[in-house]
């Protein structure tokens, strides 16, 4: 299987290889439980994200993606590990991340437009231009016309569309998405997913993306990276050469996909069953 | 038929609640007026004592002259100023220590236990307390007062702190945001909706307040006029205090929730049913 991906990777993005932009560096994390006793999450994380790539994680429910990102993104501090970004160690919160999570993380009580604007305005960017970032940002993203909504009158897929034009807004070098469509419906999900795929396309900024399912994964990503049931390690790492520009209608039935799909799922399964054996003991 | 029908769909769609809010409005009036009207027959039939009860007409003659001696501005301003008084204090007072002990844990844990301890005991077993400490004059009424409503502010506050969404204030976080950004830009906004609640429970306290206050001991104020007028038994100028306060507390409320939907205008209307369905 190694040699496979090995393989994959010098045809598919031979250039890369040597730009390595953000570094997870031999990570290990235990949480401590109710009972004092320490429960190892992580151990020994070792992967690089390339400029300009997107990055999928995939693993079973519950195998720590979610703490895997807290920690890369500054949110959470490993029990030991580096996180270097472009060669410099980060400590805290970096606004050369952008994060979008899985819950709906708009102020309920500003505007679609003042949402999009939070960060500038945390930023102390001035109004006038905060507005006009904003407004285009809005305008790209096909919510024209919705500035003066609050959420609750959005859909969910609008909502998401938001949080992440949110994000954009601040310009970051790396976006980490913590399954940001989990919530939502397939079809909105697909809807969304081409729009990752066109901004992308249009912005190339380097994207780590986290998800449990695997279409989602193939779909969007350069690479994926199957992690392991609990404490989790990096299991396997598969290459996508997909053609790009993609969209999720047409890569769906194309018969590489059909082969990636089976080939990386056999990885993944014996996954999912271990971390189902760990749920089912407790 | 179908065409007006069909050009009307916009329409049809609010209409019905604005149609169903007169036909409730009608219905209120003719219960009200009936009532008042049975109030004055019965009384003038004198199959009911007007002595105990007045009457409708003997009300509004009542009120007539309370109004053209000058006792009612005069006794309404003093109630009203010593519940106002006591609100904004107690709204401030209870805005501020809830925030305090909401943001900071020791001070929270220390003091949360005391202040839950004594709001159990009653708030008018102390009025005769307050009167002794602070006077029979306005001092008293507006303390009892000003601690009804902080109460009722500070837990509202307090737990609207403990609240707050945890997600949203991680993503601010990551933004870049500041403690003092997390409190203006997350915090404070999300606690609006709690504040705003025990304001209102407040205004309805600040006012229990002062009257009660001015049963206890005072020589001006409605409450003091209800206490007088029921002891030599002018039963007219009882209804009439008591219309007054009615009256207030209508446009208390109205108030209120005037402010409330403007603040809340992000939230989606369901407290207040078809009037605001539409925003």
């Amino acid at each position: 299987m190694n040699q496979v991906a090995s393989i994959l990777r010098t045809a598919a993005q031979p250039e890369c290889e040597d730009k390595a932009k953000f570094i997870v560096d031999n990570i290990s994390h235990c949480f401590t439980n109710s009972k004092m006793m320490s429960v190892p999450v992580l151990s020994n994380i070792q992967l690089s994200v390339h400029e300009q790539e997107f990055l999928a994680i995939v693993g079973p429910s519950g195998c720590g993606k979610s703490t895997l990102l807290n920690i890369m993104s500054g949110l959470l501090k490993p029990s030991s590990g580096r996180i270097p970004l472009d060669g410099e160690q980060l400590s805290g919160i970096s606004s050369r991340i952008g994060y979008i999570s899985q819950s709906d993380s708009l102020m309920p009580w500003r505007t679609a437009l003042a949402n999009v604007e939070l960060g500038l305005e945390i930023r102390g960017i001035p109004k006038s231009r905060r507005r006009k970032i904003a407004l285009d940002l809005m305008q790209q993203a096909d919510l024209a016309g919705f500035e003066k909504s609050y959420p609750f009158e959005l859909s969910g897929g609008m909502r998401k569309r938001v949080d992440i034009i949110k994000v954009l807004a601040l310009d970051p070098e790396i976006i980490f998405m913590d399954e940001p469509f989990a919530a939502l419906d397939v079809f909105t999900r697909e809807m969304l997913q081409d729009y990752i795929l066109s901004l992308w396309q249009a912005t190339r900024k380097t994207i780590v993306f986290i998800t449990h399912d695997l279409n989602e994964a193939i779909t969007l990503a350069d690479r994926i990276i199957i992690l392991t049931s609990r404490p989790s390690s990096i299991k396997a790492e598969h290459w996508i050469p997909l053609p790009r520009p993609r969209s999720s209608f047409e890569t769906r039935y194309d018969p590489e996909f059909v082969s990636l799909h089976k080939r990386i799922w056999t990885d993944l399964q014996a996954e999912v069953e271990a971390e189902k054996g760990i749920n089912d003991d407790k | 038929m179908m065409t007006s029908k069909r050009q009307s769909i916009s329409e049809t769609v609010k209409d019905p609640a604005k149609h169903q809010n007169l036909k409730y409005h009608v219905v209120r009036a003719l219960i009200i007026l009936m009532f008042l009207g049975a109030w004055e027959l019965f009384t003038r039939s004198g199959l009911i004592d007007p002595f105990y009860v007045s009457s409708p007409s003997q009300v509004i003659n009542d009120f007539r002259e309370f109004y053209q001696s000058g006792a009612l501005v005069k006794h309404t301003g003093v109630t009203l100023f010593e519940a106002f008084s006591g609100l904004v204090i107690g709204v401030i007072v209870g805005i501020l220590s809830g925030f305090l002990l909401g943001r900071v844990q020791t001070l929270g844990a220390v003091f949360e236990p005391i202040i839950t301890a004594l709001y159990g005991i009653p708030k008018l077993a102390l009025a005769p307390v307050f009167v002794l400490w602070f006077g029979l004059g306005l001092e008293s009424k507006v303390f009892l007062s000003g601690l009804m409503v902080f109460y009722l502010v500070f837990f509202s506050t307090y737990g609207g702190i403990k609240s707050v969404d945890r997600n949203l204030i991680a993503s601010v976080r990551l933004l870049g945001a500041t403690d003092l950004q997390v409190m203006t830009k997350v915090v404070l906004p999300s606690t609006v909706p709690w504040i705003l609640s025990g304001v209102r429970g407040g205004v309805g306290a600040s006012l229990i307040g002062a009257i009660v206050g001015e049963y206890m001991g005072a020589s001006s104020g409605l409450g003091w006029m209800l206490a007088y007028a029921s002891s030599f038994f002018e039963i007219s100028r009882v209804m009439s205090c008591i219309l007054l306060l009615l009256l207030i507390g209508i446009f208390f409320n109205y108030s209120l929730k005037y402010t409330e939907t403007r603040l809340l205008r992000w939230r989606p209307a369901v407290e207040y049913g078809s009037e605001n369905a539409g925003r």
